[in-house]
Order: C-alpha cells, then sequence, then structure tokens
C-alpha cells in the first residue's frame, strides 16, 4: 500500500478474503501494511476506551470508599500522579492482551488492523506487553509511519512488529504459533 | 327493501387463519338490517341532487327511459314494444337534435330531471344498504374469526427479535465497512502526499548532486526501514 508496488505480507493471517465476507473493494488491502490515519484512528479510540477503563476503576474505588466509610468520605484530593500511573498500567495491559490474543484492540478491529509480527505471526505476551509500554511511553514513535518505507511506527521498527489491514474476524493461527 | 345482499371478502378457512387468494370470496346473504344496533355512516364523498348536473344529459335521460320501460315492461309484453320504439327513436335523435327542436328539447330535460332523480335515489338507497350490509358483513366475520389467535400466529411465525437482529447488524456493517474504506482512502491520500514531497526533495538533491542525492536516499531508507 505504501509504493504500489510494495509487495504483500508473504503469509497474511487472512486466509481468503471471499470467505470471510470483505467487500470486493477492499479485498486488495488486505495484508498491506496500514498507513498513518487509520493507525492514528485506532489509538485515539484505544486511548479513549484505557481512559473510560481507568474512569470507571476510579469511580469504582471511590464508591467502594464511600460505602466503607460513609461519614468520614470526603473526595480524595492527593491523586495527582496516581491516576496517570493506574491509567498507563491499564492502556499497557489492555493494548497487551488484545495484541497477545487477537492481534487487534477495539480500535484495530474498529478499523480492520491487526498486529502481527514480522514473520506475521501472533505476538507473544512478552514482545505484545513491551509494545505496549513503548507506545504508552513514546506515542509519537507513531508518526514515524509517515516517513517508513513499510508503514512501521518506532515501536514496529523495535519489537520487529507489523500492522496490516485484515478484516477478517477469526484469523487462522494454528500454523502460526505466537513469538 | 333489498333483502339478498352479497359481500365479496376474503376466504375464511377452517381453521381459522385467513388466506388472501386471487379469486376466494366469501359471499355473506340474509342480513337483517334491523339487528344491527349502530350502523356505521358511509360517506361516498360526492354530492348528487336531483338538480346537479354532473353527468351527460344522455345518461339521465337514459336512466328515465329505462326507469319507465322498467315500469312498464311489468305489464304486458306489448305495451313495452310500445313503449320502446318512440324512446329509442329519441335517444338516437337526442344529440342531433338537441338545440334545434324546443318542444323535443324540454321533453328532453323533463325525462333528463326525472332519470336524475331516480339515480339520487338510487344512490341513497345504496348508501344506506351499504351502511347495513359492510358493519354487519364484518361483525359476522369478526364474531366466527380469533383475531386474536391468528395475529398471536402471525406474530410466531415471524422471528421478529431475528429480523431486527438482521437489520442492525447489516447496519451496523455497513457502517463499519464504511469507516474501514474511508480510513484506508486517507491513508493513500497521505502517502501520496508525501511521496509527492519526498520526489520533490529527492528530485531537487538530484538536481543540486545526484551523487550525493541517491547514495542519501538509500541511506536514509536502509536506516528507516531495516526489514
Amino acid at each position: 500500500m505504501r509504493r504500489p508496488d510494495h509487495p504483500r505480507l508473504r503469509n497474511p493471517p487472512v486466509t481468503r478474503p471471499e470467505e470471510i465476507g470483505v467487500p470486493p473493494p477492499a479485498r486488495p488491502y488486505q495484508g498491506q501494511p496500514a498507513g498513518l490515519v487509520t493507525r492514528f484512528a485506532a489509538a485515539v479510540i484505544d486511548f479513549l476506551v484505557a481512559f473510560a477503563i481507568t474512569l470507571a476503576l476510579y469511580l469504582g474505588a471511590i464508591g467502594c470508599r464511600f460505602i466503607l466509610h460513609p461519614r468520614t468520605f470526603h473526595w480524595p484530593q492527593d491523586a495527582t500522579w496516581g491516576m496517570p500511573l493506574v491509567g498507563a498500567v491499564v492502556a499497557v495491559l489492555y493494548l497487551a492482551a488484545g495484541w497477545s490474543t487477537s492481534g487487534r484492540t477495539i480500535g484495530g478491529s474498529m478499523f480492520g488492523l491487526r498486529v502481527v509480527s514480522a514473520r506475521e505471526h501472533r505476538l507473544g505476551g512478552v514482545r505484545a506487553t513491551l509494545r505496549a509500554m513503548l507506545y504508552v511511553l513514546f506515542p509519537l514513535g507513531l508518526f514515524w509511519v509517515v516517513v517508513s518505507r513499510h508503514n512501521r511506527s518506532v515501536q514496529d521498527l523495535v519489537l520487529r512488529t507489523e500492522v496490516a489491514y485484515d478484516w477478517s474476524t477469526r484469523p487462522d493461527w494454528s500454523h502460526r504459533p505466537a513469538h | 327493501m333489498v333483502r339478498n345482499v352479497s359481500v365479496l371478502l376474503p376466504m375464511l378457512r377452517p381453521e381459522g387463519s385467513i388466506v388472501i387468494r386471487n379469486r376466494g370470496m366469501l359471499a355473506v346473504t340474509q342480513i337483517d338490517p334491523d339487528a344491527i344496533d349502530a350502523p356505521a355512516r358511509v360517506e361516498f364523498g360526492t354530492d348528487s341532487g336531483p338538480t346537479r348536473r354532473d353527468v351527460p344529459i344522455a345518461v339521465d335521460v337514459g336512466i328515465d327511459v329505462a326507469a319507465t320501460v322498467g315500469r312498464q315492461a311489468a305489464g304486458v309484453t306489448r305495451a313495452v314494444a310500445r313503449f320502446v320504439r318512440p324512446v329509442t327513436g329519441v335517444a338516437r335523435r337526442a344529440s342531433s337534435v338537441a338545440g334545434r327542436q324546443p318542444a323535443e328539447e324540454s321533453r328532453l330535460a323533463v325525462m333528463a330531471q326525472r332519470g336524475a332523480r331516480i339515480r339520487a335515489e338510487r344512490t341513497e338507497e345504496l348508501k344506506g344498504l351499504v351502511a347495513h350490509a359492510v358493519p354487519a358483513a364484518v361483525n359476522l366475520v369478526l364474531e366466527q374469526v380469533d383475531v386474536a389467535a391468528i395475529a398471536q400466529r402471525v406474530i410466531d411465525s415471524v422471528d421478529l427479535p431475528e429480523i431486527i437482529r438482521e437489520s442492525s447488524s447489516s447496519v451496523a456493517s455497513a457502517t463499519v465497512v464504511d469507516v474501514r474504506m474511508r480510513g484506508i482512502k486517507a491513508d493513500e491520500r497521505l502517502t501520496q502526499l508525501v511521496d509527492r514531497l519526498v520526489l520533490r526533495r529527492r528530485q531537487e538533491a538530484i538536481e543540486a548532486d545526484p551523487h550525493a542525492a541517491s547514495g542519501s536516499s538509500e541511506v536514509a531508507e536502509s536506516a528507516g526501514d531495516p526489514a
């Protein structure tokens, strides 16, 4: 997709696009490296999801605190670094869980993106966690996609991963174990 | 008073389900208007009085002639023959004679007025008949049909949740496909834009120093993407 003659992924997780209901206009893009716009949009959605989870946890914790100590309850005033830290942990866990299982998060699922290794394997837990940590610590690395020949971010270059268009709902990971 | 009325209704099957067929009809006869408590009022939307001229004069003349012939035909055939002969002559010459012979014109006018009055009377009778017959027929059908059971059977036969699920999923699927395709197109446009800028820079570098430009681009690509 990056170049007209750019080769498709060697063995993308999509078995046969016409079998999984991919519309004809989208079939040529299956397995191609995804561009910055879709990846950025998916990242925004994932950020919102992680934020919502963190907020739910925060409100849940406050609710529990109110139930346990209703008389002495007061709204916490000292949550300066705690919440961003919790949010970062939640984001790492959320991203790592999505990438190490189906290869996609909610944002990736919405835009039909899947994260695979350079050999189109499913990411292992360690690599998915490291990738999530890199994204949380240095999100600007995503913009390297613009100048990369194969649409790879800094995180992709460091961990040898790829993000491809993959609209299949059930990728065939059977012959490609996690690495 | 008309006592025998035929009302066309959809055919009823013994098990109670209504099957509408092209030629399937039910004839309801012998409807007693006295048994109806509150007959519905039927509005036809047209008000045709005896003096209103909304049809050609020949129609009313024909109606009057037919009524006259009908009354007299109840008698003797010979009397009918005596009436028919001049009337048919008048009807045949009505269009050509109108406006030229005052006597026959006035006679035609009287006949037309009489025909219009008869038509209005028949229309009112028909209105009253329909107002009595239709509610009676509907009540008769409703008494014999368990509408609630039929409706329940129809609702049971229709998998409404599945229909809603399919329609909503198809709408959601179409939306997702649209969003994804828009994203892919946006990626393509951004790629083309960046390619154009890079090409322009590369072209400027080539114009400045061809050897240095080619070497720097290769280094940049290899450094930016080792895979």
